[in-house]
């Protein structure tokens, strides 16, 4: 049960990822901070201005977003058209910045998210789980339908679909990519930042919590293949529940270790994943 | 005969790209390979040269099978080309590019640049005296020290093609060389390929300006859809029904 | 205007004649510790270089071959007993050897790929170093690290390295070798493919050079390099610890790399000086200091991507042999 709530989280975060390289091919190093960002965000809203869990939890959705599309004009858009490379180390300039910034202004001691669900356990099926950890999985699976409503029916998510494949030919037949990549960027972020508000609610805030997260991600995404959909939601569950299953043998330094040994060897044999587009 | 390609494939997914494709290139000709857009031309070079594997069939390059070498490889053995996408080095000057084109005939390496021995520094001396003279051939010695990025775009074309001459190829693959040049810049590149030709390398061009085409080839090769449909002098070409029904109407002359 | 090789030529003699004197100007310790400091940061940065402004590609683990360079002599120098002057030798083979083992497969992959498998690797070494307690005392560190064996030269004087002094000439004696390397690297043919790799190395490899071995050969010497600095830095604080040689520390090298100009040899130098010297000017806030790096990055990038000296070049309308736009 706990490696589904895992894998939401994951599948979560490595959705936003793999959208951004499928359709704007960007990798995203700051991914984790605006994770991080949700958390505190619906904390601020939560703690500071009262506001009840889950609409702080829909705030600082709206709020990572927003802040995920300034970000977007600002920095990623005037290197657009520079080589990959400046891509990559404006994203490790973001995440830099956005950790050490929240650091600075909320400091390291973890804080929690008070959360009208944390305390009260559902039992079913001889399983007993938090209705929080439930909230995360169900939340999860409803931004996942949203999310499959909005890239399947609506004409940004086709237009989002179409630049995917074909970003040339996108632009010729008058989509804005501008407008596109706003979206997907903003909505990527938006993502993350859910994950991050419901893990602030099961775990701790902290300025560092997008680290470990978003590498995981990455590896669900590479894994799953970059740029695809299914693939890092699937990725994302397999993750967190084969992670949950093998916690219990193996001493979790060398768990990291491992997982990074796998992320190489993925990358080395199959550099487009199980599912993914390949490197243009 | 120079090269020889027997029985190439190229499949995508969904598409073939290359279907089943001889062709021979003869030493010393010019030849050009025509076709409407996505009938396999620029496919068929990056077989040639590697870019792309074959799924089936052979290369087969002054008696050796080179199917399957990497680029480098086959452009040791001396086959070099050109990009339909401007593909040129930005940054640095237009000298600077050229030199870099001299790479495949010089070898000093990690040892003799490090310690700059005497032989290393007769070859760099060398090596600008070469790109000095392909700029001199090509007619650019004016801009030799222009960045290439602010080349004009046909300047840029040409440039390519000085690249690829400073590795002295024996098969000179051009793909789409007239692209974006205006009718005075196209009788400059006739000019030039035949120059280039008389230098004893032979050309091979993919190209869609068909005055091009039809002046300065020895032989035209006509794909569709990944399919060879006729061979022959341009004479020949121009009466070619299937060829003329593939282009529509279009100009031959 | 092109800068003239005799120009050049002076300048560096000049630059080696003031380096010479500086500790006599320089005579407070602690200045002379950031000198010593920065050098060692050059040795990084310009390494670094190689693969960031030469080949073109972002390694976010170059801090794990200081560190292998590092522990390799200091473990060699305290468990075998040998001297600083072969175990440095010994440190530059294990880092360039890690180096190509990594680099032969890693390098198959380009760009964001092969920046997280670097950081990958990176973090692994990382890892390694910190659980091996055995061996490295894991995240304590290991203190008590000789600085190298004096040299004697009989009749005359000993040259004794707890000498802060003694010691800046071994190490600008180091850097001067490795910007020579370099130098004659990038001013070469060798230089010129790893150019053409970097601009085009579709291009590149139709024009016969072999790319891969070319970044291979880069992220070696890089490698190699790095984990010269590592030995240096083992025999001159006395004390390493992984916490040295993580992350952080790559992407501090990056970002002197970047800020100070990436394709040129002057950039990661001024970067260099720069990013230690200016902890040290902000010691005031201190805490503001990654918040400044990460925003310094993100602004270099957007408006500044030829770094410092890059951008003051192009300003000069000097036609360098490797520039970015």
């Amino acid at each position: 049960m706990n490696g589904l709530v895992a894998g939401s989280i994951y599948a979560l975060t490595a959705l936003g990822l793999t959208m951004m390289f499928g359709i704007m091919d960007i990798i995203n190093f700051a991914h984790g901070e605006f994770y991080m960002l949700g958390a505190f965000f619906t904390y601020l809203f939560c703690v500071s201005l009262g506001i009840p869990y889950l609409g702080a939890m829909v705030f600082a959705f709206l709020a990572v977003g927003i802040i995920g599309i300034v970000i977007e004009k600002l920095s990623f858009k005037p290197i657009r058209k520079t080589r990959p490379l400046n891509t990559l180390l404006v994203s490790l300039g973001l995440s830099v910045f956005l950790q050490n910034l929240s650091l600075l202004i909320w400091g390291p001691d973890p804080r929690k998210i008070p959360s009208p669900f944390a305390d009260k356990v559902i039992e079913f099926w001889g399983i007993s789980i938090t209705e929080q950890r439930l909230l995360v999985i169900v939340v999860t699976v409803i931004l996942l339908i949203v999310f499959y409503y909005f890239i399947q029916k609506t004409t940004m998510g086709k237009c989002m679909r179409a630049t995917a494949q074909e970003p040339e030919g996108a632009a010729l037949i008058g989509i804005d990519i501008d407008r596109v990549f706003l979206v997907t960027f903003g909505a990527g972020c938006a993502l993350a930042g859910a994950a991050g508000s419901l893990v602030g609610g099961v775990f701790f805030v902290t300025p560092t919590m997008g680290i470990a997260p978003v590498l995981k991600a990455f590896i669900v995404v590479i894994v799953g293949g970059m740029g695809s959909i299914p693939g890092a939601i699937a990725g994302g569950f397999f993750l967190g529940i084969t992670e949950v299953l093998v916690a219990g043998f193996v001493s979790s330094a060398y768990m990291d270790a491992m997982a990074f040994g796998i992320l190489i060897l993925v990358m080395l044999f199959k550099p487009s994943g199980l599912f993914g587009k390949a490197e243009s | 005969m120079l090269l020889e390609t027997k029985d190439v494939v190229k499949n995508f997914i969904g598409l073939t790209a290359v279907s089943h494709v001889d062709m021979v290139i003869n030493r010393g000709e010019i030849l050009s390979i025509i076709g409407p857009n996505g009938a396999g031309k620029t496919t068929l070079f990056n077989l040639i040269t590697g870019l792309l594997p074959c799924d089936h069939g052979h290369i087969i390059f002054r008696g050796e099978d080179i199917t399957g070498l990497p680029t480098h490889e086959i452009a040791a053995r001396g086959i070099i080309r050109t990009f339909q996408t401007t593909k040129i080095f930005s940054h640095i000057t237009v000298l600077e590019s050229v030199t870099i084109g001299r790479h495949l005939r010089t070898k000093s390496g990690l040892v003799a640049s490090l310690f700059r021995t005497k032989e290393m520094k007769r070859e760099e001396k060398e090596t600008t005296e070469e790109a000095v003279k392909i700029l001199e051939f090509m007619n650019m010695t004016a801009k030799r020290d222009f960045l290439c990025d602010n080349l004009p775009y046909g300047d840029q074309r040409k440039q390519g093609i000085a690249i690829a001459l400073a590795a002295e190829p024996t098969l000179l693959l051009l793909d789409e060389p007239a692209n974006g040049m205006n009718p005075e810049e196209t009788i400059h590149l006739m000019t030039l390929i035949n120059k280039i030709r008389e230098r004893g390398v032979t050309v091979v061009l993919v190209e869609h300006d068909m005055n091009v085409v039809m002046n300065i080839s020895d032989r035209i090769l006509v794909l569709d859809f990944g399919t060879k449909i006729a061979e022959g002098t341009p004479a020949e070409i121009r009466e070619n029904t299937r060829v003329i029904d593939v282009y529509l109407g279009e100009d031959l002359t | 205007m092109r800068i003239t090789s005799k120009v050049t030529r002076i300048g560096v003699l000049i630059s080696i004649l003031a380096a010479v004197l500086v500790p006599f100007v320089i005579t407070e310790s602690y200045h002379l510790h950031l000198v010593n400091m920065t050098y060692i940061y050059i040795i990084l940065a310009v390494s670094l270089n190689l693969l960031i402004g030469f080949i073109g590609e972002l390694s976010l683990g170059h801090a794990a071959f200081y560190g292998i360079g590092a522990y390799t002599s200091a473990l060699i120098t305290m468990d075998l007993g040998i001297s600083f002057w072969i175990s440095l030798f010994i440190a530059i083979a294990a880092a360039t050897l890690t180096g190509f083992l990594v680099g032969y497969p890693a390098l198959r992959l380009k760009g964001p790929f092969f920046a997280i498998t670097t950081l990958a690797f990176g973090e692994i070494i990382r890892l390694v170093i910190n659980n091996l307690e055995g061996l490295t005392r894991g995240p304590m560190g290991l203190p008590g690290i000789k600085p190298p064996n004096p040299i004697t030269i009989p009749g005359l004087f000993t040259i004794d390295f707890y000498d802060r002094r003694a010691f800046y000439y071994l190490i600008l004696f180091f850097t001067i070798i490795s910007l020579g390397v370099v130098y004659r690297l990038v001013f070469s043919r060798v230089g010129r493919a790893f150019l053409a790799i970097r601009e085009n190395d579709i291009l590149a490899e139709s024009i016969g050079v072999k790319t891969k071995h070319y970044k291979i050969l880069a992220f070696t010497v890089a490698s190699g390099m790095a984990g010269l600095a590592g030995a240096l830095h083992a025999h001159y604080i006395l004390f390493i610890s992984p916490v040295t040689f993580d992350l952080a520390q790559s992407i501090n090298v990056v970002l002197m790399v970047i800020i100070g100009g990436s394709g040129t040899i002057l950039g990661p130098i001024l970067g260099a000086l720069l990013l230690t010297l200016l902890p040290e000017v902000l010691r005031a806030i201190a805490e503001y200091r990654m918040v400044i790096y990460g925003a310094i990055l993100v602004f270099t990038i957007v408006f500044m991507p030829n770094g410092i000296v890059g951008t003051i070049k192009g300003k000069l309308g000097l036609l360098p042999a490797a520039e970015e736009k």
